[in-house]
């Protein structure tokens, strides 16, 4: 049985969908009081990561200290459009907080303005400049063209960079199963993992992403999805548990 | 009512950009080559373009604008100081701070004056500061509670809305009537058509900044 089988054949609950799940607190505005909630579902349900903006990853850093959910923050979000400089130094400064990992947007205009080799550059560079952590970069991929996609997933893996993610949640379309497939076959036998992001509502959805070859989902309704596959795995009753599916 | 807006006043008032994930090099070159022959108070670029656009910018009397922590705010201080620098470095006249919404949407007045200082200090008087404070997230409270502590810092300059929200006739006022002269308020957010920031400047918003501003500044003068 293949590895994909294997997780076919995975019974879907909450225990199975956790490990995949980037729990993201990125709308403007968030309080500590937001934080403190997606910190605390994060860690109930034990996701694989929390991601947030760099100014909140000193406070989340503290909160999840020891949980065993890693700390990501975003980087030159949502635009890309940032000096690489200014990306490195934005990288830097939050690791120094205590980030975990970094999820940072590419330069997109980039590599649709003829200089594509500025985005292989870009993710050499934050690849050294996060040594030691995971770097996911984020593709944008409604604003793409296969090619674009293709050529961005390849740099990234020349790069050693960790995972691409589709979408930042941010521009006009999220995660497509279509691009999950298209960036899983091209990461096939390479260290690259896909991350599904941005528009991630169901559960239905989540396990398509996964079925389509995501390692990572990120996704800002986390919460309702588990308690949705709660639902359906203990046959409709809603009962308010989480982990014991 | 609109007769003080004249084909040759109205663009003054005006501030646009092309700003984006998408905007390519080529897109920055076009965009500034239709407006820079036109008087309009200021264009805004993304941070790797403001070279660009500094030197297509030169002896128009155009002011050039660096967004700061923009849209989303989230950054750290030390990361929106590094772009203030940049800013200054490439010779910007004009920066748009986004702040920290959080700290706005909770109060915390420590640390939105030691973002609104601390960018002040590294700006140098070299720039004009216009902070970003997103209204469209934000109850009538919160939109004159920062109002009142960006006043309280010294600075005068507010924007209404960065990307994203709408502003709506009713900000304008709220805070006109709150703070009249004291406040310099650029309406910003949803706002397209000439008609809808000729209504924001009568209500006294200083300046319109608009992704629509080149489009603004042609109606107008069709129309007159």
């Amino acid at each position: 049985m293949t590895i994909s089988e294997g997780i076919l054949h995975t019974p879907r609950n909450n225990r199975f969908l956790a490990p995949f799940i980037d729990y993201a607190a990125l709308h403007v505005g968030a309080t500590e009081v937001d934080l403190e909630s997606t910190c605390s579902v994060a860690c109930h349900y034990r996701f694989a990561a929390v991601i947030v903006h760099p100014v909140d990853v000193a406070w989340c850093a503290k909160r999840l200290t020891d949980s065993g959910v890693k700390l990501a923050a975003v980087v030159g979000f949502h635009t890309g459009a940032f000096t690489l400089e200014n990306k490195l130094f934005e990288a830097e400064n939050a690791l120094s907080y205590g980030a975990d990992e970094i999820d940072y947007v590419i330069r997109v205009a980039s590599l649709k303005g003829g200089d594509a080799a500025c985005v292989h550059r870009e993710m050499l560079a934050l690849r050294k400049a996060t040594a030691g952590h995971t770097v996911t970069a984020i593709l944008e991929t409604c604003l793409l063209t296969d090619e674009e996609k293709t050529a961005a997933c390849k740099f990234a893996i020349d790069a050693g960079i960790d995972f691409v993610a589709t979408s930042t949640g941010f521009s006009t379309v999220g995660a497509a199963i279509a691009d999950v497939q298209l960036l899983a076959k091209i990461a096939d036998s390479s260290a690259l993992g896909i991350k599904a992001s941005g528009g991630i509502r169901s559960a239905n959805q989540a396990l398509a992403l996964i079925d389509a070859g995501a390692k990572r989902l990120g996704s800002s309704a986390a919460k309702s999805i588990m308690e949705e596959m709660n639902l359906v795995s203990r046959g409709g009753q809603a009962d308010g548990s989480c982990m014991d599916s | 009512m609109d007769r003080a807006w004249t084909p040759e006043t109205f663009p003054r008032a005006i501030k646009t950009g092309v700003l984006g994930t998408d905007v390519t090099e080529a897109c920055v070159r076009q965009a500034i080559a239709e407006v820079k022959n036109y008087p309009i108070a200021a264009y805004a670029v993304d941070m790797p373009f403001l070279p660009l656009a500094k030197g297509l910018l030169d002896g128009t009397g155009i002011l050039l604008t660096a967004t700061v922590g923009y849209p989303l705010g989230g950054m750290t201080l030390e990361t929106k100081l590094h772009q203030v620098r940049y800013a200054l470095a490439s010779g910007c006249d004009e920066i748009n701070p986004s702040l920290h919404f959080g700290a706005i949407k909770s109060r915390n007045r420590s640390a939105l004056q030691r973002e609104i200082l601390e960018i002040r200090r590294c700006a140098a008087d070299r720039l004009d500061i216009i902070f970003i404070a997103q209204f469209h997230i934000l109850t009538n409270d919160e939109k004159l509670w920062v109002t009142e502590l960006i006043l309280d810092t010294g600075m005068r300059g507010v924007k209404t809305n960065g990307r994203g929200g709408t502003c709506l006739p009713e900000d304008i006022t709220l805070i006109k009537r709150a703070f009249g002269d004291d406040v310099l308020l650029e309406a910003s957010g949803g706002i397209r058509t000439a008609a809808e920031a000729i209504r924001m400047l009568e209500l006294g918003a200083s300046f319109i900044h608009s992704t629509s501003g080149y489009e603004m500044i042609l109606e107008r003068a069709r129309s007159s």
